[in-house]
């Protein structure tokens, strides 16, 4: 009986796939390959938006820093440091959000369009 | 198959030509859908389940860094894809006493005079629990070795061996009252 299993677990079986597999599965690939191209993510763009970001920080930084010079300076630098700091990392936590936001979306929208 | 042609379709396909993914689909079609045949036991499923699994290369083909064959590779991804399909479709999976009432057809187009103690032990397979199927096939039916099937499954070699050892010792339990049967009722013709 074992012989036999063996015999028959090793013997070939191959089977000839319909003519039209090929061509079927192309069709997807090319379908996928298109999707992929139209949805992929815009780093270009992305990286525009990240300078453009910091150029409007710095320069927002800077105008208000200038508006309050003289209530800041009353205060001490410890206030300054706290004031700059503090506006820089709430903006910073934004664009942060913003981002990883606009990254999932893509990417679900990504998983979606290919299922 | 050429692992030069494969890896020059391969850096074709990721600089952007998609059609060069045409002569590796046509290179593997035949392993590949036979591999998901033995998984499944039904041809139009099989074909099913190979689109799937070349749909899953295209888009993992950067992964691929030419370590090791290709066709290693594309076998691996066709496993996970077939496994996945099997567990979700596990209900779809007749059992055997469906094989041997006539409900699944029998080979009746070949000419071997053992096609259907074949069938018969090749549905078994089929009916394994998971462990034992995926391991068998791709042992025994797909010619891997230990080493290539523990890579291929992701489990330790002495692990492979155990699940071969235990897969045989249930087919032997649940085939020999049937091919007992059939081997008396030829003797009886």
């Amino acid at each position: 009986m074992s012989d036999d299993l063996d015999a028959i677990l090793t013997s070939d079986e191959v089977l000839t796939p319909s003519p039209g597999f090929a061509p079927s599965v192309m069709r997807d690939v090319r379908r996928t390959s298109d999707l992929a191209a139209l949805t992929r993510f815009p780093w270009f763009l992305f990286a525009g938006g990240l300078i453009g970001g910091a150029l409007c920080l710095y320069f927002g930084a800077t105008l208000f820093l200038e508006d309050h010079l003289e209530e800041l300076s009353l205060r001490g630098i410890a206030a300054w440091a706290e004031t700059v700091s503090l506006s820089c990392w709430s903006y910073a936590l934004f664009s942060t959000l913003v981002l990883v936001g606009s990254l999932l979306v893509v990417r679900f929208t990504i998983e979606l369009t290919s299922e | 198959m050429s692992d030069e042609q494969d890896a020059r379709d391969v850096n074709r396909v990721l600089s952007g030509d998609v059609n060069a993914f045409e002569g590796i689909v046509r290179r593997w079609q035949r392993q590949i859908v036979t591999l998901a045949f033995r998984f499944c036991r039904d041809r139009e499923r099989a074909e099913e389940m190979a689109h799937v699994a070349f749909l899953r290369a295209f888009r993992a083909l950067g992964q691929w860094r030419g370590q090791g064959a290709f066709g290693g590779w594309l076998h691996s991804v066709a496993v996970n894809v077939y496994r996945s399909e099997m567990r979700r479709n596990r209900l779809l999976m007749l059992s055997l006493d469906c094989m041997v009432d006539g409900m699944v057809p029998r080979n009746e187009t070949s000419s071997d005079p053992d096609a259907d103690r074949k069938e018969f032990v090749r549905y078994a397979v089929s009916t394994l629990p998971a462990r034992y199927r995926d391991t068998i096939i791709l042992f025994y039916f797909q010619r891997m070795d230990i080493r290539e099937t523990a890579r291929c499954l992701k489990v330790a070699e002495g692990t492979v061996k155990a699940r071969l050892h235990r897969g045989r010792a249930r087919l032997r339990k649940i085939l020999g009252p049937l091919l007992e049967e059939d081997a008396s009722g030829r003797e009886n013709e």
